[in-house]
C-alpha cells in the first residue's frame, strides 16, 4: 500500500564503503527504497547491518576522508549526495533531521538544554535570542516535559534518560522537518519509558505531515509505529513489505527468523527461545552468493553460488531470496519473463560480491 | 534569559564534573600552597609602588653591594639599588612576561589545534608536521634562536618564548579535540545543521578547556624560567629594567663575596615558578578525567 504521491526521499543504489586499515568495508551495499510523505518506515536489522550507516549516508554525516558513497539520494527531487556542503548543512535540521540512540551522550554536557534547542532555531529560523528561547520552552512543553521554563535552564545531567530523549526529540522537531531519521530512539531507555516515547512520537506525528524512518531492531516498536518495513541484512535490503503483511507473511528466511526470535510472554518457560544460528558475517569476508546462506535453514546450492535477485511481487513487496524466486515464478511468468524483469536495474550484477 | 537559567532546584543539584574538580583542588594542600604563593606574587606585582617607595632603577653608588640591613632589607646590588625594590618591580615584569607568553601561546595554539583536530585529513597532516618540526628543538633553544632573530627587549622576549610554546598548545588542543569530536553531541549538532565554526567554538572548545587551563598554569611557570634564562644570558629584558634573570646575570660577578645579590632574585624566581607548577599540578589532578580519586 504505497501511497500514491511522489516519494519524499528516494534512495537509489546507495553504496557506502569505509576505507579501513584492514581493507575496504562495504557497509551499505546497493540498497534502494522510497519514503513517502507522512509515512513511518521501519528500517530493521540486527546490529551492524548498515541501518544507521544508511541514515548517516543520507545526511552525509560520515567522515568524507574515510568513506565513499555512491548512488543517488533524492530528497524532494534533489540529489543530496551531489549537493554542495553548505546547501547540505542548511537541509540538516530544517528539512531532514535525526534523533540519536543515546540520550545520555547526544546532549552537550556544558550547554543548558534550552540553549541546545534554541541553537537550531536561531540557525534555521533566524529567530533572535529571546524568541528562540521562548520557542525552545514551547518545544519542551510539546514533548511533554513538566515545568519547561525551569528545565530549559538546566544542564543535561539534571535530566533523566527519558527526559533527555524528549529533549533530543524536541531538538529534532523544532524546525518542522519533513523527514526524521529516528536511530533506535527507544533502545537506551527503560521499557516503560520506551512506551512513553513511542506514544509521544506517534502523537507528534499526528499533528504534522512529517515522515519518519524508524531505525530499530525492536520489532515490537516497528509493529506499533511503522506502516512499511524494510529489512536489512549485511548491508543489503532483503525484504520490504507493509507492516501487517510482514508480520503475517514474511518471505525471507531471515525475516522469518527475526519474527520467531521475539520472546512471547505466554510461552512455556522451559522452551528455548528461537534464535538464528551463527553470527553476522564479517563485512571484510562476505560469504559468496547470498550473504545469509551460512545461517539459513533452507540453503540450496544456488544460494552458495549466486546472490539472489530482488523480486517484486504483490505490487508493493520485495524480497531477495532464491526461494521466493521459485515460489513466485508462476506469478512473474504470467506476464513477462521471470527474473529478467524482476531484477532491479543494475541490481542483478551488483549483488555479485564477496571476495 | 539569564534569570531563567538560575531557576534550578537545589535539591536536584548533582555536582557537575567541574564543581567536583574545584572541590578536589581545594583539598589538595600543595595546590593550595601554590595558590597562596601565587596570590602573594600577584599582590607584590600590583602593589610594588606601595610596598617600595622610590625608583628601583636609580643607582646610589655610595651604598653599592651593601648587605641586608634595616635600610636595605635585602641589601643592594653593585649600583647600590635596593634588591627588594628590584625584586618587587621585577615581579611585574615577570608576571607580564608570563601572561604575555601564555597569551601568545593561546592565541595561536588554540585555534590552530582546534582546526587541526576538527578537520583532520590533509590540514591536520600539514599542521602536525609543522609542530613536529618546532617540537624537535628544545623549547629554550627555539626561544634563544628567535631572540637572536628578533633582537632583545621585553616584547621580543615575550614573542620568542610565546612562539616556542605554540606547538605545545597545538598538540594539546588537537589531542583533546580528537576525543571530543567523536562525541555524539557533536554529531548531533552537525545533524541539525550547525556551522563548523559554531561547533568548534561552542561545542568543542568549552569541553577541552580543562587541559588548556592546566597547561596555562604550567606554561606560566616555564615562561618565567625561560625569561629569566634569557635575562641571565643578557639577551632578554635589558637593564636598567629590573628583571629577575638579568639581576642574577649581573650578580654573577659578586657571587663569592656578596652572595645575597644573587640569592634573593634566585629565590624569587624559584618561588614564582614553584607556585605556578604546584597550582598547575593540582589543577591537573583535579580535572584529569583519569584520576578518579
Amino acid at each position: 500500500m504505497k501511497p500514491n504521491s511522489d516519494p519524499l526521499l528516494s534512495i537509489k543504489g546507495l553504496k557506502t564503503r569505509f576505507h579501513t586499515h584492514d581493507g575496504i568495508i562495504t557497509a551499505v551495499d546497493g540498497i534502494d527504497f522510497d519514503v513517502f510523505p507522512g509515512e513511518t518506515l521501519g528500517l530493521v536489522g540486527e546490529s551492524g547491518c548498515g541501518k544507521s550507516v544508511t541514515a548517516l549516508s543520507v545526511l552525509r554525516l560520515l567522515n568524507p576522508s574515510m568513506t565513499t558513497i555512491q548512488g543517488r539520494v533524492e530528497f524532494e527531487g534533489k540529489n543530496l549526495l551531489s549537493m554542495d556542503p553548505e546547501e547540505m548543512r542548511m537541509i540538516r535540521g530544517s528539512a531532514v533531521s535525526m534523533i540519536f540512540q543515546e540520550p545520555m551522550t547526544s546532549l552537550n554536557p556544558i550547554l543548558t538544554v534550552g540553549e541546545q534547542i534554541a541553537e537550531s532555531l536561531r540557525l534555521h529560523e533566524k529567530l533572535d535570542k529571546d524568541k528562540a528561547w521562548e520557542k525552545a520552552i514551547h518545544m519542551l512543553e510539546m514533548v511533554q516535559i513538566p515545568s519547561p521554563e525551569m528545565r530549559a535552564g538546566q544542564y543535561p545531567h539534571k535530566l533523566s534518560g527519558g527526559m533527555r530523549q524528549r529533549v533530543v526529540i524536541a531538538m529534532a522537531l523544532c524546525c518542522n522537518p519533513r523527514l526524521i531519521f529516528a536511530d533506535e530512539p527507544t533502545t537506551a531507555l527503560d521499557v516503560t519509558i520506551q512506551a512513553q516515547i513511542i506514544r509521544l512520537l506517534e502523537h507528534l506525528k499526528k499533528g504534522s505531515n512529517t515522515s519518519i524512518v524508524l531505525i530499530t531492531h525492536d520489532l515490537g516498536v516497528v509493529a506499533q509505529m511503522a506502516s512499511r518495513v524494510v529489512v536489512m541484512y549485511a548491508g543489503q535490503l532483503v525484504e520490504e513489505a507493509p507492516v501487517v503483511e510482514l508480520f503475517h507473511d514474511a518471505r525471507h528466511p531471515y525475516t522469518k527468523g527475526l519474527l520467531k526470535s521475539i520472546p512471547i510472554i505466554t510461552r512455556h518457560i522451559k522452551t528455548r527461545l528461537n534464535e538464528i544460528p551463527g553470527i553476522v558475517p564479517n563485512l571484510l569476508h562476505m560469504p559468496k552468493g547470498c550473504s545469509f546462506h551460512p545461517r539459513c535453514s533452507q540453503t540450496m546450492d544456488i544460494c552458495k553460488k549466486k546472490s539472489p535477485p530482488l523480486i517484486h511481487f504483490n505490487g508493493n513487496r520485495r524480497v531477495a531470496c532464491w526461494l521466493a524466486s521459485d515460489e513466485y515464478e508462476a506469478i512473474t511468468d504470467s506476464g513477462q519473463k521471470p527474473l529478467a524483469d524482476s531484477i532491479e536495474p543494475g541490481q542483478g550484477e551488483t549483488v555479485q560480491r564477496g571476495n | 534569559m539569564n534569570t531563567k537559567k538560575n531557576e534550578t532546584d537545589p535539591s536536584e543539584e548533582i555536582k557537575s564534573s567541574s564543581s567536583r574538580g574545584w572541590a578536589k583542588l581545594k583539598r589538595n594542600k600543595a595546590a593550595l600552597v601554590g595558590g597562596i604563593f601565587l596570590l602573594i606574587y600577584i599582590g607584590c606585582a600590583l602593589g610594588a609602588p606601595v610596598l617600595f617607595r622610590g625608583d628601583p632603577s636609580a643607582p646610589n653608588l655610595m651604598a653599592s653591594l651593601s648587605p641586608p640591613s634595616a635600610k636595605y632589607f635585602l641589601g643592594t646590588d653593585e649600583l647600590g639599588r635596593s634588591i627588594l625594590g628590584r625584586i618587587l618591580y621585577g615581579s611585574r615584569i615577570s608576571l607580564m612576561i608570563a601572561v604575555g607568553v601564555v597569551g601568545v601561546g593561546l592565541i595561536f595554539g588554540v585555534p590552530v589545534g582546534l582546526i587541526s583536530g576538527y578537520y583532520g585529513g590533509k590540514t591536520d597532516f600539514i599542521i602536525q608536521r609543522f609542530t613536529d618540526m618546532m617540537l624537535a628543538f628544545p623549547g629554550f633553544l627555539l626561544a634563544l634562536a628567535l631572540v637572536a632573530i628578533l633582537g632583545v627587549g621585553l616584547n621580543n622576549t615575550v614573542i620568542s618564548i610565546g612562539i616556542s610554546m605554540v606547538p605545545l598548545y597545538i598538540r594539546l588542543v588537537r589531542g583533546c579535540v580528537l576525543i571530543v569530536r567523536e562525541e555524539v553531541y557533536v554529531e548531533a549538532a552537525r545533524a541539525i545543521g550547525t556551522k563548523d565554526r559554531h561547533i568548534i567554538f561552542r561545542h568543542i572548545l568549552p569541553n577541552v578547556m580543562a587541559p588548556i587551563i592546566v597547561q596555562t598554569s604550567l606554561g606560566m611557570g616555564t615562561a618565567i624560567l625561560f625569561a629569566a634564562g634569557l635575562g641571565f644570558l643578557g639577551i632578554g629584558v635589558q637593564p636598567p629594567t629590573p628583571e629577575w634573570g638579568s639581576m642574577l646575570g649581573s650578580a654573577r660577578a659578586y657571587m663569592m663575596g656578596k652572595p645575597h645579590v644573587a640569592t634573593f632574585p634566585g629565590i624569587a624566581i624559584f618561588l614564582a615558578v614553584l607556585s605556578f607548577n604546584l597550582l598547575g599540578d593540582g589543577l591537573r589532578d583535579a580535572f584529569d578525567p583519569r584520576s578518579k580519586i
